[in-house]
């Protein structure tokens, strides 16, 4: 709902009801046929605060409580009896009348509504609003609804403190009895100041050019009467602003024009890349052109203007001023010297202009009619195509300069008339089309050749947009992005090389980012929306980028197909958009990927160096990287042959490797037999989770034994699996695998965003020197270092039988199932529900858990979950009594070599492993 | 002779809404041009903007208005088919001192749907009652 | 433009005005209005009608109209013509806002012809400022769509402590209400009288470019109750003469004029 946001209004300002709403004049005023309501309880709530200031009568309490009655905040108390006087009189001479009389009643005699009542006594107020009101200036509820309109938090609080205390100034209430009459109307005065502050500064915050005085006339209170507001503050605090503020009047005055740039310093930051940000980044180029101008006018007044083209040199016909902007009609004087032309094919009257111009600018030149002006580049042009004539008007006329004619007599005249400037009202009702397209309008900037107009400016000179886009091709990531603006341009080439293709999962999307609510679609080549491609690129200056592509048609099932086409391609991009700047710190995982690819393997370009000479020892990596979106249609392949080949491919590693030499978070590359994966997946569709993937091969196997068997990696949900890799996994049949970019941390490699699985020919893994991995699989014996996720072969004696967990259960002869229902018809004899079979004897499967005593690991408790086959091996010389074994006949029998996978191995005292048995993926 | 400067700011406006449509970007001469004619409220306005503040309100009957988020949080209503805006702003400068012609609500309207950044919001045709003319107790 | 020496008043036939019916366009029906109390047909196309005067496509068919002028001089007359004018040819109901019901309907002329005519005009008198912006911010829940929206006598509503911004949301909410009915919207306030309290009138008057005022001139020569119409580009200026029955009637000004 909007403007309920009563709270804020209620608690900054107290000078006014607590639970009126103050979001501005619209509120205050439309309210006001209801005020005498809501007033009288704020006033009952503010004279509570009063009752328990002082002991007084109970005649005057009830004095008090019928003059609280009269609803007078926001309107000046105009009492009829000193109409005549100047109204902030009213109040203290009132209230210094109490002090002679009545010095016992001190507080009482800082009130001025007590202090009226001695004198009016009888006098009945009614509660009728229009009755009792009197006129007030209306700027009032204005200024005080201003406190609202501030652009934060800070100016809000340092101007609502002002009017507040402003207000409370006014506030015969706020005083002590001892404040004089001088010291009140000096502070009447200070608000005054204080209040043209307030109002100015709301409309501009160009202080120092543009400050207007606002007319005393403006300030309400000290004027007209008094504004009285109510307030539940106890008399001290208000001693306490009264006198901080009669003694930082001066300070005021003198910081006018500090005060709002210290806050707009203070003023929250814009959105970065957002156009606010862009917009104060010209601004403020501007602007110090601007003033470089400006000195330069006044050191010298001539500047000579036939040299220097898109000079336009107009004459002034007539001047009037809409809305702070002062609207001239000129028209052009066309010299032999100037030939710039402002429109060649119009037949009309093109040297009619409308020239705009800034009230600063006006100020500054104080244009009349006959007047010459120059008007120097950059400036823009606006065409207005009406039904029957083009009109011309000319925009950000900053550099302006009026030609003084030599002839001192009509300066003379000129300098003692004043400038009437006529003000046009805008009416409002008028709401801009800005939908039609019918006309074609241009806005074109005229590009300075003034040398005098410091660089950046010149710089800026617009392309149009129709016009055909230079490529002129840049080698710097850098200067291409930081010259260009956050929001994106189109119209340079920049080069760079591709290091690496993977898939992001993009964090714009609704998905949740946890690993259960992200969907693998089946085999069909869907779209996976949670993921976008992206790039890693690199420039000829060794500035990585990474870029997110953004097209429709992409499809990360593809992203080997994407690998081959783009990884170690040079390529051009035409356009592109910041996303953002990330460091090392937000984004561990992006530069983990950046430190595997440094340092370069040519020499790379170093910014402010000759390109020959180049020290590249000890190149610091970049710090910083650029995120940037980029269209597919704005990658195009570069074929300059010229270009050093910076790419790095991967390096692969064999697995032995991985466990030698690798370090801890490192980027790394290998190519692995899976053997197992846990837990097994099927190939329904199933949303991505964690995943551990076992992998050997030759190196490993081969090895010596002081090296693992095999290597655990572990997939995180954010590692994206494509369709063919899912597809091998999901055949359960040792395949090859390779591992692009996974990290290698605690012993395992764990592959998370930037990694990319691609499934491997046999073939290539013999190419890389790695024979291919023998069955069986050999694995390592379980010994105290086995961590969980990991394989281990274990032998032992069984010790116990967790007979909790063992159990047995028929299955279906036929499908397996076991969903077996006991048959109704035949005796001994089960129905299958799933295939509708009868079997009289189905299979018994069987689960059990044993305890074993392993060699290598004394003093520790091993827990196997045995697999289906080594049950019925064990239990095969065991009788069963219907079903039953005991557990005395397996007790001591030795079993082993077992393959399992460690489920958890916890490392206190009395160390447990829990294990389950499994069997590796052989071959088909 | 008639205000010209309504009709300067509606063509910036078109001429902003033409090449965003195009490019996907407002070129740094028309948001030169926009502080220009505007002044300061130009800033806050596409600050407005970046932020999304801009919501276009429908309710069943057809009666549509805006409400901006204000940089203090505060939530203003401004109208769909004359220029108003229920900050004080509007009411002080634009109204009484006629300093600007739009505050800087509207004109992050204005800016929001020439680049096609409002954000829409259905409501019923009672809550678009309250929200044009706010209930007070 | 050319001005014939016409006598005060004449009829004209209700084909001739149907002709140039655009109920739509409250200019227009004001005008009509006003050339029907006139009598004269001829003045109808001042201008070019429907078009303000801005250049470019700054323009909207003017929809809107403000009626200015002293106390009594006929705006609820006026306006109530241009209701019943309204109720004849438009497509919905005429919605007649005032703070006090109408002392008397202006006699003579449409209304005598047809009392049906009222029917389909509903009187509407909110209290206060509060009751009234609130009947026009449901306008569009309660109402079906009127083709003329009519308020008379806004500065009733806007007391002196309204600030301009309170003059703002009720113009602002009546011109958005007739824009979303896309109907016409006619308003009558008197000026006020203390320099003061006219932050509202002024804020009010920004939101209607083209008004149609109406001032007195206290001459030995003219008779009370006779005031000036000025209705820039759309009519012509012409004196306006209100009866003590209210019944008015518009003549050309004696002097002649181009």
């Amino acid at each position: 709902m909007p403007q309920g946001k009563r709270k804020r209004s209620g608690d900054r300002v107290q000078a006014f009801f607590p639970d009126e709403v103050w979001s501005g004049g619209k509120k205050s005023t439309g309210g006001q046929p209801l005020q005498p309501f809501s007033l009288s309880k704020a006033w009952k709530r503010c004279g509570d605060g009063f009752y328990s200031c002082q002991e007084e009568k109970a005649a005057a309490s009830s004095e008090r409580t019928t003059l609280l009655g009269k609803p007078i905040a926001h309107t000046p108390v105009y009492d009829e009896d000193c109409n005549d006087n100047n109204p902030a009189r009213i109040v203290w001479s009132s209230s210094d009348s109490e002090l002679s009389n009545d010095g016992s009643k001190e507080f009482n005699s800082r009130l001025g509504f007590a202090s009226r009542s001695s004198r009016n006594k009888g006098k009945s107020y009614s509660m009728d609003l229009s009755a009792s009101m009197k006129q007030f200036n209306d700027d009032v509820p204005e200024i005080t609804g201003w406190q609202y309109e501030c652009d934060s938090e800070e100016e809000k609080r340092t101007f609502s403190d002002a009017a507040e205390s402003a207000v409370e100034i006014s506030d015969p209430e706020s005083l002590s009895s001892k404040a004089t009459e001088s010291q009140l109307l000096k502070g009447a005065e200070s608000s005054k100041v204080m209040a043209m502050e307030i109002a100015e500064y709301s409309s501009d915050d160009e202080f120092d050019e543009s400050y207007v005085p606002i007319l005393p006339s403006h300030f309400p209170a000290s004027n007209d009467g008094d504004v009285v507001s109510p307030t539940a503050k106890p008399a001290s605090e208000w001693l306490k602003t009264a006198q901080v503020l009669l003694q930082t009047p001066e300070k005021k005055i003198d910081k006018a024009s500090k005060t709002p740039e210290d806050s707009a310093k203070k003023r929250k930051r814009f959105l970065r890349g957002g156009l606010a940000e862009r917009l104060s980044r010209l601004q403020n180029r501007e602007r110090s052109a601007i003033s470089f101008w400006r000195h330069q006018c006044e050191s010298d007044c001539k500047i000579t203007v036939g040299a220097k083209s898109g000079v336009l040199v107009l004459k002034i016909i007539q001047v009037h001023e809409e809305c702070a902007i002062q609207v001239a009609h000129c028209t052009q004087q066309i010299n032999d010297n100037n030939k710039e032309a402002l429109c060649t094919n119009d037949s009309n009257d093109t040297s009619h202009l409308i020239v705009l111009f800034t009230c600063q600018t006006a100020a500054q030149l104080q244009v009349r009619p006959h007047d010459i002006i120059h008007i120097h580049p950059p400036w823009q042009k606006l065409k207005l195509k009406t039904e029957d004539k083009n009109m011309y008007i000319i925009l950000n006329t900053h550099f302006t300069q009026k030609i003084i004619p030599n002839n001192n007599s009509t300066n003379k005249a000129c300098r003692y008339e004043m400038v009437t400037v006529r003000r046009k009202k805008l009416p409002l009702s008028i709401m801009f089309k800005i939908n039609e397209t019918c006309h074609e309008h241009e806005v074109k900037e005229q590009v300075p050749h003034n040398p005098s107009v410091p660089k950046p400016l010149q710089a800026g000179s617009s392309q149009r947009k129709q016009s055909t886009m230079y490529f002129k091709k840049n080698d710097s990531l850098l200067d291409v992005v930081e010259s260009q603006g956050a929001a994106g341009w189109k119209g340079a080439c920049l080069r760079v090389v591709v290091q690496r293709v993977y898939c992001l999962p993009s964090k714009n999307k609704t998905g949740l980012h946890n690993g259960s609510s992200k969907n693998i679609p089946c085999q069909e080549n869907k779209l996976r929306s949670d993921f976008s491609v992206c790039l890693l690129v690199q420039d000829a200056y060794g500035m990585f980028s990474e870029l997110h592509l953004q097209a429709a048609e992409l499809s990360v099932d593809h992203i080997d197909v994407y690998s081959k086409r783009w990884e170690g391609k040079t390529c051009c991009l035409t356009g592109m958009k910041i996303l953002q700047r990330t460091t090392k710190g937000r984004a561990p995982g992006l530069f983990s990927l950046i430190d595997s690819l440094w340092p370069p393997l040519v020499p790379i370009k170093v910014h402010g160096q000759s390109q020959d000479q180049q020290v590249q020892n000890n190149l610091p990596v970049p710090s910083f990287c650029y995120v940037l979106a980029v269209h597919a249609e704005e990658i195009e392949d570069d074929e300059a042959e010229e270009t050093p080949d910076l790419y790095l491919p991967p390096a692969v590693y064999t697995l032995r490797d991985i466990h030698q030499i690798v370090g801890p978070s490192q980027r790394c590359s290998f190519c692995g037999t899976v053997i197992y994966i846990r837990p097994e997946i099927s190939a329904n569709p199933a949303p991505q989770q964690e995943m551990w993937i076992f992998v050997t091969d030759s190196t490993l196997q081969e090895g010596s034994s002081a090296a693992p068997r095999t290597l655990s990696v572990c997939i995180s949900p954010s590692c994206l699996l494509d369709n063919r890799v899912h597809q091998a996994l999901c055949n359960k049949s040792p395949c090859a695998l390779l591992f692009k970019d996974a990290i290698r941390e605690n012993g395992r490699v764990i592959c998370v965003e930037r990694t990319v699985l691609s499934v491997q020919k046999p073939l290539l893994s013999s190419a890389s020197g790695v024979k291919q991995v023998t069955d069986p699989v050999q694995l390592d014996d379980l010994d105290c270092a086995a961590q969980a996720n990991s394989l281990c072969a274990v032998q032992g004696i069984i010790t116990g039988v967790n007979e909790k967990t063992a159990y047995s259960w028929p299955v279906c002869n036929e499908c397996g199932s076991n969903k077996l229902q006991r048959s109704d018809e035949k005796r001994e004899a089960y129905l299958c529900s799933q295939c509708c079979q009868y079997t009289s004897n189905p299979d018994i499967r069987m689960q059990l858990e044993v305890f074993l005593r392993c060699d290598s690991m004394p003093g520790c408790t091993v827990r196997i979950k045995l697999q289906q086959e080594t049950i019925s091996l064990l239990l095969r010389l065991s009788p069963s009594v219907d079903g039953c074994y005991e557990v005395s006949n397996v007790l001591g029998m030795k079993v082993g070599p077992l393959n399992c996978y460690v489920q958890s191995a916890s490392s206190q005292l009395g160390r447990y492993v829990e294990l389950k048995e499994i069997s590796l993926w052989k071959a088909n | 002779m008639d205000a010209i400067l309504p009709t300067v700011a509606e063509e910036l406006l078109r001429e902003i809404k033409r090449n965003y449509q195009e490019t996907s970007q407002i070129t740094d001469e028309l948001l030169l041009g926009l502080k220009f004619i505007f002044g300061p409220t130009a800033l806050y306005a596409l600050d407005l903007v970046d932020q999304r503040s801009v919501s276009h309100v429908t309710s069943p009957s057809g009666r549509s208005t805006f409400q901006v988020v204000g940089s203090s949080g505060k939530m203003y209503t401004c109208f769909a088919s004359c220029h108003y805006c229920s900050c004080p702003a509007f009411s002080f400068s634009v109204l009484r001192k006629n300093d600007n012609m739009l505050c800087k609500h509207i004109l992050a309207i204005y800016l929001s749907q020439a680049m096609g950044l409002c954000q829409e919001l259905t409501v019923t045709d009672k809550q678009m009652c309250d929200i044009l003319f706010p209930k007070e107790d | 433009m050319q001005v014939s020496s016409l006598p005060d008043f004449q009829p004209i036939s209700a084909t001739e005005l149907a002709a140039w019916a655009k109920p739509f366009c409250m200019a227009q029906t004001l005008s009509r209005v006003l050339s029907e109390l006139l009598g004269c047909k001829e003045f109808h196309n001042q201008g070019d009608p429907g078009t303000s005067v801005l250049p470019g496509h700054v323009s909207s068919t003017v929809s809107s109209v403000l009626l200015v002028g002293p106390p009594g001089c006929g705006k609820s007359g006026l306006l109530f013509s241009a209701a019943l004018v309204a109720a004849e040819e438009g497509a919905g109901p005429v919605i007649f806002i005032s703070r006090e019901s109408l002392q008397r309907l202006p006699g003579g002329g449409r209304e005598a012809r047809e009392p049906l005519l009222l029917k389909r005009i509903r009187f509407l008198y909110p209290s206060s400022l509060r009751e009234l912006l609130h009947l026009v911010s449901s306008m569009h829940l309660s109402f079906p769509a009127p083709s003329l929206i009519v308020v008379d006598g806004l500065e009733r509503y806007l007391a002196p402590t309204c600030g301009s911004a309170d003059g703002a949301l009720i113009s602002g909410l009546l011109l958005d209400s007739a824009a979303h009915f896309k109907c016409g919207l006619l308003i009558s306030a008197a000026q006020p009288l203390e320099m003061g309290g006219d932050g509202a009138f002024l804020a009010v008057e920004r939101y209607f470019p083209a008004q149609c005022h109406i001032y007195g001139e206290v001459t030995t020569e003219q008779e009370e109750g006779t005031f000036h119409i000025s209705f820039p580009s759309h009519f012509p200026p012409c004196v306006l003469h209100t009866a003590k029955d209210g019944t008015l009637k518009i003549s050309l000004p004696k002097a002649s004029f181009s």
